[in-house]
């Protein structure tokens, strides 16, 4: 934690995650058991971790970092990330279009605010955004999680509904389960069209962490482009190319899809995990030691191929491994 | 006479094999044609439809055909397990045939509570027996009496108001597939009234194109005609598969028609699009596996009919109101079958005690030609003599056979029609002891 205004964040992130899974097991039982009652509750506990989200990012922006560059830390970008999910949920409250995304949605919203809360305690790093270029792919990074993330949630939908429209037993039950959620055909446009915005936006964040790479700050080193980051980066675009030309290729409708978006995801929270443990192979090859306890070192906080977030104020740039 | 019903449903007995043993008009004309052949004393008809197939007997009471030998018959000509057929049916007897049958005919045993179906097919079924003269005056009663019920519970309850048909619940499936329907193809096989009423639904979603698949084209031409779609003959069939993304099926057809071996090597030339299949025929006309092929939703009557089955809790009101009415009409009817046994019994009483009386009439005149006119009462008080004789011979035969049950019950009713008892004696039926 770095100052005491730190707790307010901390305090904001856990309030979100609590009413995120409020309105997450609202959201549940009101699919399983009765789907009339307890929308209040789930609306309310969504719109209140929402709010939260906003508050404790523009109170990050305003009164942490004390500028108008909002997103400066890792921290801030998951607050932004968990209410824009908040907001998307409450989209779909809104459009009715896709009925039941916010059951599935409303668990990456309470995730993400827990990870908000974990990266405050015990990584909260601010990013390095002298470069026009790390704005830009922060931006894309950011944004393009959240149509994975919604991307992901469609594909589970996806899937529900299938299985639901497959069931031999309980088919009153059923036919009144599937009367509160969408249908197959517009539940796959949606993963199409998250997948396409997410792959865009991937796609920039791909050439701008290429571009941030190989324009001297890189602290991947000379092998950057075989490490383990980097390789998995390009397999979750790889993933994403393929969910996206899915109305184009036949053989990847429905379920596959649905699936592919689903691994796209934890695809992406695997690549997260790798750049945060392995920054990249001169790393490895130097002091994967130094790496954990060295406080000045950079640590990214996605997937993005460059570094982008180090510790501040660093010395000089070239410090940053 | 002895009135037995024994069939099978959809509350007995699943689809698989419910479709073995349904039958179309040939198939049950032919079947009640050998029944009778076998058992020419009995009254039959049969009621074969997707949900059901049940015999209805009426036969003397100790004749034939028995609940075993009916059960015995289908398990034969339907080549069935026995023992699986025997587990699936069920019987009812008398009163309970009557009551059964009165519940079928007013909805009341459908799986769509109060559907009007039904009614059209206890009518064609009563038609059919009629047509092979297998009915008699005890079935003509109870089947008129039936469709006479089934149409008066209809008009006097709320059973059938507000529900949802199949048909609109294969519109609720297939809206939970597709978001919008101008893009889609509906492919009908077969051009029944079912596929009729279900199609009337579909074409209410403005589809882009409707196919009318038909074995003989001339029946399509008119369905396709009525919906402004194309009639094409069944050796199309594959093609117009290629080109649905809806299939309403409904033939007469014994085996599937679209097996999964069939429906693999499409899939590809479908592109893989998604495929939802509305099979109402009974024996069903998409093989099982087609439906667990990836983007294949098959749906079956059972899976629509069942959608449907929370309906019946929502409508208990309805089926005490509606069964309120059936209670004193099935007595009735039941009352009216048996006093109509009763003036054949006593005709055949009658007929036997006149032959009785003229044979003794024809010996006593002999008797009496010629006769001393002294003679004349003690021939009549012989001939008295011999008619009440001849009349109590076997009825006293077998009071005389012990002191069986029957002997009792044979006894209780002589003292009761005869009055035989004292006046304290007749109100007291229950002391049934001969003396």
């Amino acid at each position: 934690m770095n100052g005491p205004q730190d707790w307010f964040t901390t305090a904001g992130l856990i309030a979100a995650t609590i009413s995120s899974i409020v309105a997450c097991i609202a959201a549940a039982v009101r699919l399983l058991r009765m789907p009339q009652r307890g929308r209040t509750l789930e609306i309310t506990a969504v719109i209140t971790a929402t709010v939260i989200c906003g508050a404790v990012f523009m109170y990050r922006a305003f009164a942490v970092h004390r500028s108008w560059v909002p997103l400066q830390s890792h921290v801030d970008g998951l607050a932004l990330l968990a209410g824009l999910v908040g907001m998307v949920v409450m989209w779909s409250y809104w459009t009715r279009r896709l009925q039941g995304l916010n059951v599935f949605l409303l668990p990456v919203m309470a995730l993400v605010s827990l990870w908000g809360v974990c990266a405050g305690w015990w990584s909260w790093k601010p990013f390095d955004i002298s470069s026009v270029w790390t704005s830009v792919h922060l931006f894309s990074v950011y944004i393009g999680t959240l149509s994975v993330a919604a991307a992901a949630a469609k594909g589970a939908l996806w899937l529900y509904v299938d299985r639901q429209l497959r069931a031999r037993t309980h088919q009153a039950q059923r036919l009144h389960r599937l009367g509160a959620l969408a249908n197959l055909e517009s539940i796959e446009v949606g993963i199409t069209r998250s997948a396409t915005i997410g792959f865009v936006l991937l796609t920039i964040g791909l050439i701008t962490g290429l571009i941030i790479t190989t324009g001297g700050e890189s602290r991947l080193g000379p092998g950057w482009w075989y490490s383990a980051k980097v390789v998995l980066a390009a397999g979750v675009w790889a993933i994403y190319a393929l969910v996206m030309h899915v109305r184009f290729v036949p053989t990847f409708r429905g379920r596959r899809a649905a699936i592919l978006s689903i691994v796209g995801l934890v695809l992406l929270i695997v690549v997260l995990g790798i750049s945060q443990a392995l920054p990249g192979p001169k790393t490895v090859q130097s002091s994967l030691f130094k790496v954990q306890s060295e406080p000045r070192l950079c640590a990214t906080h996605h997937f993005e191929l460059a570094t982008v977030n180090c510790e501040r104020p660093p010395k000089e740039a070239s410090e940053c491994i | 006479m002895h009135l037995i019903c024994v069939g099978l449903s959809h509350q007995t007995a699943s689809v698989a094999l419910r479709e073995k043993l349904a039958m179309n008009e040939a198939a049950a004309a032919q079947t009640l044609r050998e029944l009778k052949a076998l058992y020419p004393n009995a009254e039959m008809t049969l009621l074969s439809t997707c949900n059901r197939t049940e015999l209805y007997v009426a036969r003397p009471l100790h004749g034939h055909p028995r609940i075993d030998s009916v059960l015995s018959y289908f398990a034969d000509s339907r080549n069935l397990p026995a023992d699986e057929l025997a587990t699936a049916a069920y019987h009812h007897d008398n009163e309970k045939a009557i009551r059964h049958l009165f519940r079928v005919s007013s909805g009341l045993d459908s799986m769509v509570l109060g559907e009007n179906q039904i009614i059209g097919q206890v009518r064609a079924a009563y038609e059919l027996a009629k047509q092979e003269q297998a009915v008699g005056k005890v079935l003509h009663k109870v089947f008129q009496s039936a469709l006479a019920t089934g149409k008066r519970v209809r008009t006097q309850t709320l059973l059938g108001a507000g529900r949802r048909s199949v048909s609109s619940v294969a519109v609720d499936f297939a809206r939970h597939l597709y978001y919008r329907f101008d893009d889609k193809t509906v492919l009908v096989i077969g051009a029944g009234k079912m596929t009729d009423l279900t199609l009337a639904q579909f074409m209410a979603l403005k589809p882009e194109k409707l196919i009318v698949c038909n074995r003989t084209i001339e029946r399509a031409l008119p369905l396709a005609a009525k919906y402004g779609g194309e009639a094409r003959p069944f050796e199309q069939l594959d093609e117009a598969l290629i080109e649905a993304d809806v299939v309403i099926t409904s033939t007469g057809a014994t085996e599937p028609i679209v097996t999964a071996e069939r429906f693999k090597p499409l899939i590809k030339k479908r592109r893989f699009r998604p495929l939802f299949v509305i099979d109402m025929a009974v024996p069903r006309d998409f093989s099982e596996a087609v439906g667990e092929l990836a983007n294949v939703y098959l749906y079956n009557m059972d899976d629509l009919q069942r959608a449907l089955a929370d309906d019946h809790a929502a409508r208990s009101e309805q089926i005490s109101a509606a069964e309120a009415i059936l209670e004193p009409i099935v007595m009735e009817c039941y009352t009216a079958v048996q006093q109509n046994d009763f003036a054949d019994l006593i005709r055949k009483l009658r007929d036997q005690l006149h032959e009785i009386g003229q044979a003794e009439s024809g010996r006593t005149v002999n008797k009496l030609r010629g006769a001393d006119p002294s003679m004349l009462q003690p021939i009549i008080e012989e001939h008295t003599h011999r008619v009440v004789n001849k009349i109590l011979h076997r009825p006293i035969s077998e009071l005389g056979r012990g002191r069986s049950d029957a002997a009792a019950m044979y006894a209780t009713a002589l003292r009761r029609l005869f009055e035989l008892d004292d006046e304290e004696d007749m109100d007291q039926p229950e002391r049934t002891e001969p003396r």
